[in-house]
C-alpha cells in the first residue's frame, strides 16, 4: 500500500463565528492526482494554507510525508512545489529570472538550477518568452510561468490552487496535461478547482468539499455509485399526453420523468435498456422523435444530489 | 539562497519605476526646479563682486575720484565704474548696462531703476560717503596719505552688505534647500523599505505568500531584500548628490565625500523607517504608503523643505521634535558639515542616523517575525 504523503486529521479552522474548515480528515496517498472538489468559499483554499503553514487553525493535525508540518518545517518545505491561485510573480523580471529566483528559493547549486529552469521553461512552453516581462504575458501564458515557478525544482509534492482560473481552453488543456505529466514522473499532485470537468479528467481520487467539511471522497466512480441517478435519458418532442408520461414514470427504474420545454427527461436508477423501454412506448403511441441523449452521472449530480445545490453558479 | 534574494530583489528594486520616480527623477526635477527658482540670486551672487555703476562727473573732486578708483579697483572691488555724461548715464541705466547711476556735482546724488540687493548696496556706498565726505576732505587737505586707510574702512562697511560669511565653508548662499532636498530623497527611500513588508508578509501579497512556502527562512529572505533595498536607497541618493554637484553645479563645499556619505546613511535610515512603518501599519498597502508618505512629506515640512523659516521655529519651540525627525537629522548633518570647522556635532548626527536605522530595523524584525496568519 502506497504511503501517505499528506495526513489531515480533525482540522477545525474559524474565522471568528464563521467555521471555515469542520473536523476535516484527509488522506493522500503517494502518486496520487487528489482533487479537492467543491464551489467558492467551501474551504479548498484554507485547507491549501493550513497545509502550508501560512494559515494558523484552531484544531487538529497536518502531517507531510510522514511528518508534523510547520512554518519552520524546511525539510518538508523544500519537497513541496505551490501553484497559488493567483498569480504570484515579480512584474519586474523576467520569465526566466522569475523562475530562477523561484528555483533558487530550493536549488542552491548553480549548473543544477540553470539545468532545472530550462526544463521548467521546456515544460510551460515558455521557451520563447523568456526574456518577456509578465505585464507582457497573455493570461493563460502568466498561468504557465506560475505554474513554471511552482515546480522548476522537481517537488515530490506539488499543490496546484485552482490554477486555470481565467485560462482558455488552449492554455488550460496545456496546463491539465502537464499536470498529467507531472504525475507520470511521480509526483503526488493535490489539485483544488470548481471546474468537475478537470478533476474528472486528471484525478485519481477525489474529495468533495461544502462549507468546509468533506461531504464525499473516493474515485469517480466510486462517487458516482453514491447517488441515485445512474443515466439521465432526454428526447425531444413535439408533445407528450399525460398518460403516456404517468406510464414512462411507472417504469422500474426510472425515478423521475419531466416533460418541459419539448423535452423528456428521464432520471434513471440502475437497470438495462431503460432507453429503449422508453422508446418503444413513445413509438407505441405514433409521438415523432426527435434528438435522443443519454448521459452518465456527473461529478456536478453527485454534489447536487448530496448537497442539493450545484457545484458552480450558472454564470461560471 | 541569500545571494539569490538579494539578486533578483536589487534587480526588481532597480526596475521598479515607482522607485525610479520618488528616488530618482522627483529628486533631479525638484532639484532642476530649485535651481531655475534661485538662477537670478545665483547670477546676482556672480555680480555681487563688482556692481557696475555709471559716474557722471559735473564737478573735478579729487577727493570723490580717490574714493571710486579705490572702490572700483583692486582684487575684490565693490564696483565696475564707468565715467559718462548725464545722457550716456541715463541711456546705460535704461539698458540695464549698470544698476545707478552716481552723479557727483555740490553734492553726491544716486539715480537707480530698480530696488535689488545692488542697488541697495550703491545706495549704501552714496549713503557713507554723504556721512564721510566732509571727513575724507579733511583728510585730503590736511594728511593725503592717510584717505587710503579711510576709503578701506568705509569699503568694509559697505562689503558687509555685499557678502556675509559665518563659516569657513565654501558653501552656496541657497544650499539650504539644496540639503532639505538631498533629505527629502533619503527619507522617501521608506518606498523601497515598505517593499520588504508586501513582499514578504504571506498575508500582505500573493508573492509573500508563495515565498513563505518556500524553506527560504523568513530571517535570511527578510535581511536579503532589506540589504538589496539599502543599496538601492544609498545608490540613489549618492546619483541626487552626483546630480546637484555636477549637472546642476550646486557647491557643497570642500566636503563632498562627506556629503555623500551623510545622504547614503539617509538612504539607508529612510530604507529602515520604509520597512518598520510596513510592519506597523497593518491592512492595505494603500494605507502603508499614505503612512509612509504623511510621515515622510511631514519631516520634509518640519525640516524646511517648503518654508525654510519652519526649522528655526521648530528648534526653538520643540527641539525634541527637530531632533526626531529623520529628514531634521539629515538637514542638520549636512549643515554642520559646512557650519563647523570640527567634526563633532556633524559625527553626531551620524550617530543618530544610525541608530535610528537600528532602532527602525529592529522594530520591523520584531513586528514580521510572526511566521503564521489567522488570515490571508
Amino acid at each position: 500500500m502506497a504511503e501517505n504523503v499528506v495526513k489531515i486529521e480533525n482540522l477545525v479552522k474559524r474565522y471568528g463565528e464563521l467555521i471555515a474548515l469542520d473536523h476535516l480528515d484527509l488522506e493522500i496517498k503517494a502518486g496520487e492526482v487528489f482533487g479537492l472538489l467543491g464551489p467558492n468559499g467551501s474551504g479548498k483554499t484554507t485547507t491549501i494554507n493550513c497545509l502550508l503553514s501560512l494559515l494558523s487553525y484552531d484544531k487538529g493535525s497536518i502531517e507531510i510525508f510522514g511528518k508534523k508540518m510547520s512554518p519552520t518545517a524546511y525539510d518538508i518545505k523544500k519537497d513541496i512545489g505551490i501553484i497559488m491561485q493567483n498569480v504570484a510573480v515579480f512584474e519586474e523580471l523576467t520569465v526566466q529570472e522569475n523562475i530562477d529566483y523561484f528555483c533558487g528559493l530550493y536549488i542552491t547549486d548553480k549548473a543544477k538550477r540553470k539545468q532545472y529552469v530550462d526544463e521548467a521553461i521546456s515544460f510551460a512552453g515558455l521557451e520563447d518568452f523568456r526574456k518577456f516581462f509578465p505585464k507582457k504575458l497573455s493570461g493563460g501564458l502568466l498561468r504557465r510561468l506560475n505554474i513554471a515557478c511552482g515546480i522548476a525544482h522537481k517537488p515530490r509534492l506539488i499543490i496546484l490552487d485552482e490554477p486555470t482560473v481565467a485560462v482558455d481552453p488552449q492554455s488550460r488543456n496545456k496546463i491539465l496535461e502537464g499536470i498529467e505529466e507531472l504525475n507520470r514522473n511521480g509526483a503526488t499532485i493535490i489539485y483544488t478547482s470548481h471546474y468537475m470537468e478537470e478533476v474528472e479528467q486528471i484525478c485519481t481520487r477525489i474529495a468533495i468539499m461544502d462549507k468546509g467539511r468533506k461531504i464525499a471522497e473516493g474515485t469517480k466512480e466510486e462517487l458516482k455509485t453514491m447517488i441515485k441517478n445512474t443515466e439521465t435519458i432526454t428526447v425531444a418532442l413535439h408533445e407528450l399526453p399525460e398518460k403516456v408520461l404517468d406510464e414512462i414514470s411507472a417504469l422500474s427504474h426510472i425515478y423521475s420523468a419531466d416533460y418541459t420545454d419539448g423535452t423528456l427527461t428521464a432520471c434513471c436508477s440502475g437497470g438495462r435498456h431503460n432507453l429503449i423501454r422508453i422508446l418503444e412506448i413513445l413509438q407505441k403511441n405514433d409521438l415523432h422523435i426527435g434528438k435522443v441523449t443519454t448521459a452518465q452521472p456527473t461529478l456536478n449530480d453527485v454534489f447536487l444530489e448530496i448537497t442539493g445545490k450545484a457545484l458552480r453558479d450558472k454564470e461560471d | 539562497m541569500f545571494f539569490n534574494e538579494f539578486k533578483y530583489n536589487l534587480l526588481a528594486t532597480i526596475r521598479n519605476r515607482s522607485f525610479i520616480f520618488w528616488l530618482i527623477l522627483f529628486p533631479m526635477v525638484l532639484g532642476t526646479l530649485f535651481k531655475a527658482a534661485f538662477s537670478d540670486v545665483y547670477a546676482n551672487d556672480i555680480k555681487f563682486s563688482a556692481i557696475p555703476a555709471a559716474v557722471v562727473a559735473q564737478k573735478d573732486d579729487e577727493a570723490f575720484r580717490e574714493v571710486i578708483k579705490a572702490v572700483s579697483t583692486g582684487e575684490d572691488p565693490l564696483l565696475k565704474v564707468t565715467y559718462a555724461d548725464k545722457e550716456e548715464a541715463e541711456e546705460l541705466l535704461k539698458n540695464g548696462k549698470v544698476y545707478g547711476i552716481l552723479t557727483k556735482g555740490e553734492s553726491l546724488t544716486l539715480s537707480v531703476g530698480a530696488n535689488g540687493i545692488e542697488e541697495t548696496i550703491l545706495k549704501s556706498f552714496a549713503d557713507r560717503y554723504l556721512t564721510q565726505e566732509k571727513l575724507i576732505k579733511d583728510t585730503a587737505e590736511k594728511d593725503p596719505s592717510k584717505i587710503p586707510a579711510l576709503i578701506e574702512v568705509m569699503q568694509e562697511e559697505t562689503n558687509s552688505l555685499k557678502k556675509i560669511r559665518i563659516t569657513d565653508g565654501e558653501c552656496d548662499p541657497l544650499i539650504t534647500y539644496f540639503f532639505n532636498l538631498l533629505a527629502m530623497v533619503a527619507v522617501c527611500s521608506s518606498v523601497t523599505g515598505l517593499n520588504i513588508v508586501s513582499n514578504n508578509q504571506a498575508d500582505q501579497s500573493p508573492l509573500a505568500a508563495r515565498k513563505g512556502c518556500s524553506p527560504t527562512p523568513k530571517l535570511i529572505s527578510t535581511l536579503a531584500v532589506l540589504g538589496s533595498c539599502w543599496v538601492v536607497s544609498s545608490g540613489c541618493t549618492a546619483f541626487s548628490v552626483s546630480f546637484l554637484a555636477f549637472v546642476l553645479k550646486i557647491n557643497f563645499g570642500s566636503r563632498l565625500g562627506l556629503v555623500y556619505l551623510s545622504t547614503m546613511i539617509g538612504g539607508i535610515m529612510g530604507t529602515s523607517m520604509g520597512f518598520m512603518i510596513g510592519s506597523l501599519v497593518r491592512g492595505s498597502e494603500g494605507r502603508r504608503n499614505a503612512a509612509a508618505m504623511l510621515i515622510s512629506v511631514g519631516g520634509n515640512f518640519l525640516s524646511g523643505l517648503m518654508i525654510a523659516d519652519i526649522k528655526p521655529a521648530i528648534m526653538e519651540k520643540a527641539p525634541i521634535v527637530n531632533a526626531l525627525n529623520p529628514s531634521a537629522v539629515v538637514c542638520d548633518s549636512l549643515y554642520y558639515l559646512n557650519l563647523d570647522r570640527d567634526y563633532d556635532r556633524y559625527i553626531g548626527k551620524l550617530i543618530t542616523m544610525l541608530a535610528m536605522t537600528v532602532i527602525f530595523t529592529a522594530v520591523g524584525f520584531i513586528f514580521t517575525r510572526r511566521k503564521k496568519y489567522a488570515t490571508l
